[in-house]
């Protein structure tokens, strides 16, 4: 008897850290599909889409609600009373934020969001080229949601090495980490004749928490190229067009001072273009893009591939250097770019007709 | 009104003993007969029997012919009933008894009793012949491959069949009667060389402790034996099978074969049992281990789908991916109930269904499962009465419950226990309750034998033949693991 109450009492002890107070019928919920953030004199301007079940739409009738707050907080609690409806974050894809608010810095949001514990981390960020809400009321109510589809067109973009496709933990481990600095999304308006749709610009480079400047969809190429090794890309000339089907960047250090070599091997390309010296002149304009895209870093001070990072990890001993005074640093550390290029299958490799 | 005990030498006094006892019953037949040659003289004969339980033309041919067409008059000195049984009888099953007490439970199952005038003895004369169902395929347990046949209502018959599988004198067969009033007889039936000793002794221990009136089924003798009385699985095993009771006596179980039932009782039942079938090892051995990961599977789904369902969509519709979600959510606008509410009046839909077809004819069953589980559903999920994701929920817990059709009562009770949990706990709760029910079953026992035996828990189980079913070449214990022989050689 005495074990039977000692087990009732600690299921009964066990059941109370959970309960039905949590519980909620989905169709009472709204989920958010993504919100976008603009400062406006101080205080965030948000727009939340919204999804809620019963529309024409498969995927459910798309709203848009605009609040403001002094914090995210106080934004998003105005939301909701805007609704008058639970909001539903954790499937929330994409966090559109404005130009001028990444100029000023985004650490007071991004830490925000981060104590949300509502969003998910894997929440997709992008830099909206003017303001975030233009972005996201861009589409009909009867449309599928925008937010769903920068993400979309971010991740499609990742795999072109035309752009990044940053989740929150990564912009937030790369802000935080010496000697690497973060990268986002640029995502933008297009004008077609009377109708206007997004599209993804380019990266948006910062330095900590603080844009700094932007990359268009080339120069991002050979950032990504160099930073994280990515596939895709094209190397685009007049007589050439070759698609990077594997990449593969090395960075090594040497200690005290020395050179950072950075080897950038570009393989199994496949394409278009005149067989003469194919490889040489493929390696040039490569080498070309990325020695373009290093200078540009160089004078913004921002080391967004990641070379303070890897002097760190390779000589300990440097890594007061790096932790204190990177970013100005950085400029002045002498890099050697050596870029391999093979291609491979050569015969496949057809020349234009003329 | 007291009876007599002993045969009386006098007829007269034993046919009014039988008529005192009998009264007015119209399907007493008496006879009485005599020789009719001289030679034969001196010998009177009454016989009993009941009408529609006997084979008369056995009677009248081996009993009674040869008494009337007797030439020989009897020895002086000896009993008449002597001179019967030795050299007048022609029947193989004959015995003699003293006590009304004794021929009286014969009488009443189809024998024949004679009384003769000047022996204190009656003849009991097996003269069994009433009418018997034929041997048939169970219904309950259906083999695409493998042997057709099943236990029938008599139990001579049934200890026949087993006999026919098992021919080893090894076979003990140990009979006993249970039931006040009805008297029924049973059968011990078990293999003296490899049953586990320790479960025959608790059986016998249990079984004489049965008190009852009457004994209708096995179940109740099973019920009335079984370790506990409110666990979610049962702890004796059943089956109407006799390739499945002879397979389980191999491996030294003991299987209690009741009179009038087709249903065997096996001891000692292990969980493994359930979602084992005997058509298992009539089949290829690759296509019967994922028939049983079906059932093992299955019954999981069954009990767990619904629960899961609901701790999902009232907490934690993140893990829902969202696609579903939207869709989710559409179909549950405008319905009035919470999920809980749903998926248990649709259970108790479903539950009634398979409760009326089962008790109906099939042509009816099939008509009932159409009208309701399409017309119902539909027109449920049409009034907004129900969404479509919970009768798809319901529906698939529903049928995934029928491939292990052993642990049918299992199913219901933990699933309505589980629902309950996750829809107040969340899937926190489901999994409390699980852990719940198997510490529960982990407890029980049957006949001391641990309800998880032989499942690969440690290392000194196997697990041969547990989720799958060895090829017979790699089997080395042939399920003997929880017998006396398993215990000693193994």
């Amino acid at each position: 008897m005495k074990r039977f109450l000692c087990i009732s009492l600690s299921i009964c002890i066990l059941l109370t850290c959970t309960g039905c107070r949590d519980r909620e019928e989905n169709d009472n919920l709204t989920v958010v599909a993504g919100i976008g953030v603009d400062g406006i004199n101080g205080s965030y301007r948000l727009t939340t889409e919204t999804l809620v079940a019963g529309g024409e739409s498969e995927g459910g009738k798309r709203l848009i609600t605009k609040s403001s707050g002094v914090t995210l907080n106080g934004a998003l609690l105005e939301t909701a009373n805007l609704t008058a409806q639970q909001l539903y974050y954790t499937h929330a894809q994409t966090m559109v934020v404005s130009r001028d608010l990444a100029r000023n810095g985004l650490e007071p949001l991004l830490q925000a969001l981060e104590r949300q514990n509502s969003f998910r981390l894997s929440l997709r960020i992008l830099v909206a080229q003017d303001s975030a809400e233009a972005l996201l009321s861009l589409k009909k109510p009867q449309e599928d949601a925008a937010s769903f589809q920068l993400r979309s067109m971010a991740d499609t973009s990742w795999h072109n090495a035309t752009s990044p496709d940053t989740a929150l933990y990564q912009f937030l481990a790369d802000a935080g980490e010496p000697g690497i600095q973060g990268i986002l999304p640029l995502a933008g308006l297009r004008t077609e004749g009377e109708e206007q749709a997004m599209e993804i610009l380019g990266t948006a480079l910062f330095r900590d928490y603080t844009m700094v400047g932007t990359l268009n969809d080339t120069d991002s190429q050979a950032l990504l190229w160099m930073r994280e090794g990515a596939a895709g890309g094209l190397l685009e000339d007049q007589n050439l067009a070759l698609t990077v089907v594997r990449c593969h960047s090395k960075i090594t250090c040497a200690p005290e001072g020395g050179k950072i070599k950075l080897t950038l091997e570009l393989q199994e390309l496949e394409g278009t273009g005149e067989a003469e010296d194919l490889e040489q002149r493929a390696k040039e304009l490569a080498k070309q893009r990325c020695q373009r895209v290093l200078q540009h870093l160089s004078e913004l001070n921002c080391d967004a591939i990641g070379l303070g990072q890897r002097l760190m990890h390779m000589h300990p001993g440097e890594s007061k250097r790096v932790r204190t005074a990177w970013s100005q640093q950085f400029s002045r550390y002498p890099v050697d770019l050596q870029v391999e290029v093979e291609i491979r299958d050569q015969g496949r490799i057809k020349e234009e007709k003329k | 009104m007291s009876h007599r005990e002993a045969v009386s030498a006098s007829l007269e006094t034993n046919i009014q003993e039988m008529t005192r006892r009998f009264g007015e019953d119209g399907t007493l037949l008496q006879r009485q007969f005599e020789p009719v040659s001289k030679r034969g003289g001196g010998l009177q004969c009454c016989l009993f029997c009941i009408d529609g339980m006997v084979n008369s033309a056995l009677i009248n041919d081996s009993i009674i012919r040869p008494v009337v067409l007797l030439e020989q008059p009897v020895p002086e000195d000896t009993d008449p009933i002597l001179f019967l049984e030795r050299q007048v009888m022609q029947t193989n099953e004959i015995r003699r008894v003293s006590k009304f007490s004794e021929l009286m439970p014969r009488l009443l199952y189809g024998d024949t009793v004679v009384f003769c005038q000047g022996s204190k003895q009656a003849l009991v004369i097996g003269s069994k012949g009433f009418v018997k169902r034929g041997v048939t395929e169970p219904p309950n347990e259906p083999y695409l491959k493998g042997p057709r046949e099943g236990f029938t209502e008599p139990l001579l018959h049934n200890l026949a069949m087993l006999r026919r599988k098992l021919r080893t004198e090894n076979l003990r067969y140990e009979y006993f009667s249970l039931g006040d009033t009805s008297g029924t007889a049973c059968c011990l039936c078990y293999l003296e060389d490899v049953v586990d000793r320790r479960a025959l002794a608790e059986l016998r221990l249990r079984l004489s402790k049965v008190r009852i009136d009457g004994v209708m089924d096995s179940n109740y003798v099973a019920e009335l034996i079984s370790d506990s009385h409110l666990a979610p699985v049962r702890t004796t095993g059943t089956t109407e099978r006799p390739d499945v009771v002879a397979a389980k006596l191999l491996e030294g179980r003991i299987a209690l074969v009741v009179d009038g039932s087709p249903v065997v009782v096996t001891v000692p039942h292990i969980l493994l049992e359930l979602f084992q079938a005997g058509e298992d090892y009539y089949v290829n051995y690759t296509f019967a281990g994922i028939n049983r990961i079906l059932r093992i599977m299955g019954f999981f789904l069954s009990i767990s789908v619904a629960p899961i369902y609901l701790a999902l969509v009232g907490y934690h519709q993140e893990l829902l991916p969202l696609p579903l979600l939207l869709s989710i959510s559409q179909a549950t606008q405008g319905v009035p109930f919470p999920a809980m509410v749903e998926v248990l009046l649709l259970l108790f839909q479903f539950e009634v269904l398979r409760e009326a077809g089962s008790r109906t004819t099939s042509s009816l069953g099939q008509t009932l499962s159409v009208v309701g589980g399409l017309v119902i559903g539909q027109s449920a999920v049409e009034a907004k009465m129900v969404a479509a994701p919970t009768l798809i929920i319901v529906a698939f817990s529903g049928i995934t419950g029928l491939i292990a059709p052993k642990l049918k009562s299992a199913v219901f009770l933990s699933r309505l226990l589980l629902i309950l949990l996750a829809n107040f706990y969340g899937i926190y709760g489901y999994f409390i309750g699980l852990v719940l029910l198997l510490a529960w079953v982990a407890r029980l026992r049957s006949f001391g034998v641990p309800m998880l035996s032989g499942l690969p828990l440690s290392r000194k189980s196997s697990g041969e033949d547990s989720y799958l079913r060895p090829p017979f070449r790699m089997m080395k214990k042939f399920g003997r693991f929880l017998a006396g022989w398993g215990r000693s050689q193994v």
